[in-house]
């Protein structure tokens, strides 16, 4: 029993993770059909941005809440900056070229951010505490104070990105336009802009993520936007790429089933079952758990 | 003739060696309840396309009171004062009735992100200004009861009223319909017909219709425009389409002559 709580806390914070790297992904693909590859390089460019940041302002030697908040904020808008460029440079001028083009060019992005990174840090950095860490023992479960950050902080970002979402002019305007970019269009929506104001979205949470991700783990690389990434992407599949919920509800699934996997059967077999997953999923319910089948316009 | 609003001259588009519209001259004065006709296939959505910037034309140009609309991106078209309908509605399935015809209205509200977080006096009295709009449009359609609904979830002519309500909703002085009067019955249609003319008056903008159903455009509109094969064959007054036999053979084919249908 207390392994199984144990297991459950862990997955849930590891899904909060993935839940906000897929939140970037699937609000991209709503309203650009583009699965944005470059994605998981912009966590990982903000976790570095945090570092550069702990060290420059000092809290790297001085954890504090407000210094903490300071550095993840700073993060959020470098990534946002970060997404705003790519989708400026690399992605509008294929606006209206084919998918498979603008895929490409993501995959292209991902792979000139990683090794960007690599050549200006190196292959692996020790992270700072941000916060003063504690840990505490409740009924054989270890509740760790990084735990409740994450659940606090990915709390607070989702229920501010639905009140966007569902109750501001732009979040209006973001799902108009990803039910159709023309009829947006010609209603006088400035698609244009609302893509912009998506990719800065998504990334702001990516780099929440990273921040959250790097106080954990307290080592960042330049690669460590693939597998996550990667595994985030699945989760947004998982709930249903293009729907916001889903990516929650997927983020959060594959966080259990992997914890789990790894307290009852392997750690081995970790990475392996969000793939086994991902081929369930395809293969029952192509559309994902809260997606909608949308059939291929000609 | 009063001053144009719209004015196409000679505009044209190919696709390839397809010539979907050619030579298409058109003036709309300020005001005109104007009908496009023409046997399916005639260009008459094309020339939407062209008006709405969803096409470039290859030839000609296409005038908004005296400024060339060409090159101009949809999004600015509509900035601009040119509002639409579509054949295939196209309406946004997820969202509600209400908050389609507030996408409308989005270019017209003025408050940015930062003061819907910050929730200033501007946003707030923003959003009430749209509200009460909204909700006056959705009365005059009779749509308000269903002001929450799921867009996708109204029956047929309901869809067709809401996209004529979003369409004004971005406050067009030109309004575009692309066969309003589709799969309605003729009761149906023929109250939509009074509705047509309603907004025409009550709103002051021009319209430019397509239509199919032959008694909603000889019952409503002051001046005809017929396509066929992308180019004009007659324009005119109801009565003299009605009689044109240009018109007839277009419709029914060469070697009818009999007199008017």
């Amino acid at each position: 029993m207390t392994l199984l709580l144990q297991q459950l806390l862990n997955g849930f914070s590891l899904g909060a993770i993935y839940a906000l790297i897929a939140l970037g992904y699937t609000m991209v693909y709503g309203t650009l059909q583009l699965i944005n590859f470059a994605h998981g390089e912009v966590y990982m460019m903000g976790a570095f941005a945090a570092l550069y940041l702990a060290k420059v302002s000092g809290v790297a030697d001085n954890p504090t809440i407000p210094g903490a908040i300071v550095v993840m904020l700073g993060a959020m808008a470098f990534c946002a900056v970060l997404g705003m460029t790519i989708e400026r440079v690399a992605y509008r001028p294929l606006r209206n070229s084919s998918r498979l083009n603008m895929l490409i060019t993501a995959i292209g992005v991902s792979l000139l951010l990683q090794n960007l990174g690599l050549l200006m840090f190196g292959a692996l950095q020790d992270f700072p505490s941000l916060l003063p860490e504690a840990r505490w023992t409740v009924s054989g479960v270890m509740v760790r104070s990084n735990d409740l950050v994450i659940f606090g902080v990915t709390a607070t970002l989702m229920v501010v990105l639905t009140w966007i979402v569902e109750r501001t002019q732009l979040g209006r305007a973001m799902r108009a336009v990803s039910h159709s970019r023309d009829a947006a269009a010609l209603m006088g929506i400035p698609a244009d802009r609302i893509v912009v104001a998506t990719f800065a979205i998504g990334s702001v949470l990516a780099g929440a993520a990273a921040v959250l991700v790097a106080m954990d783990k307290h080592t960042i690389r330049p690669d460590m936007g693939m597998t996550f990434g990667l595994k985030a992407f699945v989760a947004a599949v998982l709930g249903g790429i293009g729907s916001v919920p889903g990516a929650v509800a997927g983020g959060l699934l594959l966080g259990l089933a992997e914890t789990l996997v790894s307290g009852y059967v392997s750690s081995t077999f970790r990475d392996a079952i969000a793939f086994l997953l991902l081929i369930l999923i395809l293969l029952y319910k192509p559309s994902g758990l809260f997606g909608k089948h949308v059939p291929e316009k000609v | 003739m009063s001053e144009a609003l719209l004015e196409l001259r000679k505009t044209g588009i190919r696709f390839g060696g397809l010539r979907a519209v050619s030579d298409l001259d058109l003036v709309l004065p300020v005001g005109v309840l104007h009908g496009l006709i023409g046997p399916n296939g005639a260009g008459k959505t094309t020339v939407f396309n062209l008006v709405t910037g969803i096409y470039e034309p290859t030839e000609g140009d296409i005038l908004l009171a005296g400024r060339s609309l060409k090159g101009v991106a949809p999004a600015k078209v509509a900035a601009a004062g040119i509002g639409r309908t579509f054949q295939n509605i196209r309406l946004f399935a997820g969202l509600s009735v209400i908050e389609n015809v507030k996408v409308g209205m989005h270019r017209h509200l003025e408050s940015t992100l930062l003061d819907a977080v910050l929730r200033t006096p501007r946003y707030r009295r923003v959003e009430v200004e749209a509200e009460e709009q909204c909700r006056t449009l959705l009365e005059t359609f009779g749509l308000l009861a269903l002001a929450e609904q799921p867009a996708d979830s109204l029956a047929y002519g309901l869809r067709r009223r809401l996209e004529i309500a979003r369409a004004l909703a971005t406050k067009p002085r030109l309004l575009l319909l692309d066969e309003p009067a589709a799969g309605m019955n003729p009761s149906e249609a023929d109250d939509l017909m009074h509705l047509i003319r309603w907004v025409r008056d009550t709103f002051e903008v021009t319209i430019l219709l397509i239509e199919h159903h032959m008694p909603v455009v000889m019952g409503i509109c002051e001046r005809i425009t017929v396509l066929d094969h992308g180019a004009l064959i007659a324009e005119g007054s109801p009565d003299e389409i009605r009689r044109d036999p240009k018109v007839i053979e277009a419709y029914l084919g060469a070697d009818v002559h009999a007199g008017p249908a």
